[in-house]
């Protein structure tokens, strides 16, 4: 077969190519953003857990006095 | 840092052996970037045109080595099966659903591209083939792995379910590699190794007639099997994160 019988599929090549990127964009896309969401997460727990143990020296803090009085 | 899986306490790492980790999948990550650049370059600029088939053929560097990367993944699901049914440790479970998110979408490159390559050289976006067939099986079998693991709440019982599971599933993807090798009556090209069909295939190609197509495809599928254990060890981070963040709430809604 000669190269001029050679048929014109590039715009099927493009096709799968772009497919397969978008595949794969969708994969790290998915990845960026659960990670983003899991960090904030985390950084909202330690917040409520540092307010909370904050909240408890607090109050540990004004009970000490009123027992020392009794 | 030390993280909860429930009950079971992650082992600790010290912050020297996290920051080399990270540093490694750093290195790892931009050696992924660079070798995409490279490995592009190869297939669209590189290897010559296919005579019978024209652009198109190029497809095949991505449809062939996408399937290595993910065959490579699927693996790694059986050893962490194997791991998890000798040990019991959880993070082996984590490991065997991080391959599967990982895999699954690898194989569906391999199929979407498979598509666009048989519309101009079959004339058809699919056919009852065996090969295609066995394919889509497959698929299926691990996009089911997926949601009967969220349909079982004891997490033992699913970690185990998905570990014999996963062991099982990996049938499916030799019995893909194995189909147009053994069956005479597929349309699907062998690409690599001698094809069972006498004069070969409508679509075949010849990788030993250009030296340059033969080291494309090679240097694709090194790519996407780096591609692969890349993707993988990021998801593995990230399963790791979800873990953290459960072990805390836990921890928050106890105070």
């Amino acid at each position: 077969m000669s190269p001029a019988e050679t048929p014109y599929t590039l715009p099927y090549m493009i096709l799968g190519y772009a497919a397969a990127a978008l595949i794969m964009v969708a994969l790290v896309a998915y990845l960026v953003l659960k990670a983003r969401r899991l960090r904030a997460e985390i950084e909202m727990l330690r917040t409520l857990e540092a307010e909370h143990a904050a909240a408890e020296t607090s109050s540990e803090a004004a009970e000490a006095p009123a027992s020392q009085g009794t | 840092m030390a993280v909860a899986h429930g009950s079971l306490p992650l082992p600790a790492e010290t912050p020297k052996y996290a920051a080399w980790r990270t540093f490694l999948l750093n290195a790892l990550t931009v050696l992924t970037v660079l070798g995409l650049v490279l490995m592009l370059y190869l297939a669209l600029f590189y290897a010559g045109t296919d005579v019978q088939q024209g652009d198109v053929q190029r497809v095949f560097y991505i449809h062939v080595s996408s399937y290595a990367g993910g065959s490579v993944v699927f693996f790694i699901t059986v050893i962490a099966g194997i791991a998890y049914l000798l040990t019991r440790n959880p993070k082996w479970d984590r490991l065997a659903l991080s391959t599967v998110e990982v895999g699954l979408p690898l194989m569906t490159v391999t199929l979407v591209t498979g598509s666009a390559w048989a519309r101009p050289i079959w004339n058809t976006w699919w056919t009852a083939d065996p090969r295609l067939n066995a394919m889509a099986v497959m698929w299926l079998i691990y996009a089911a792995y997926l949601t009967l693991r969220g349909a079982i709440e004891n997490p033992d019982r699913r970690a185990r379910f998905a570990a014999v599971y996963g062991i099982l599933a990996f049938t499916s993807v030799v019995f893909v590699f194995m189909i147009t090798r053994i069956r005479t009556d597929t349309l699907h090209p062998v690409v690599i190794g001698p094809s069972p069909v006498e004069g070969s295939a409508v679509g075949t190609f010849e990788v030993r007639t250009d030296a340059r197509i033969g080291q494309t495809m090679s240097i694709a599928m090194i790519w996407w099997c780096l591609a692969a254990v890349t993707l993988l060890w990021h998801r593995i981070r990230l399963e790791n994160l979800a873990e953290q963040a459960r072990a805390l709430k836990m921890r928050v809604m106890n105070l």
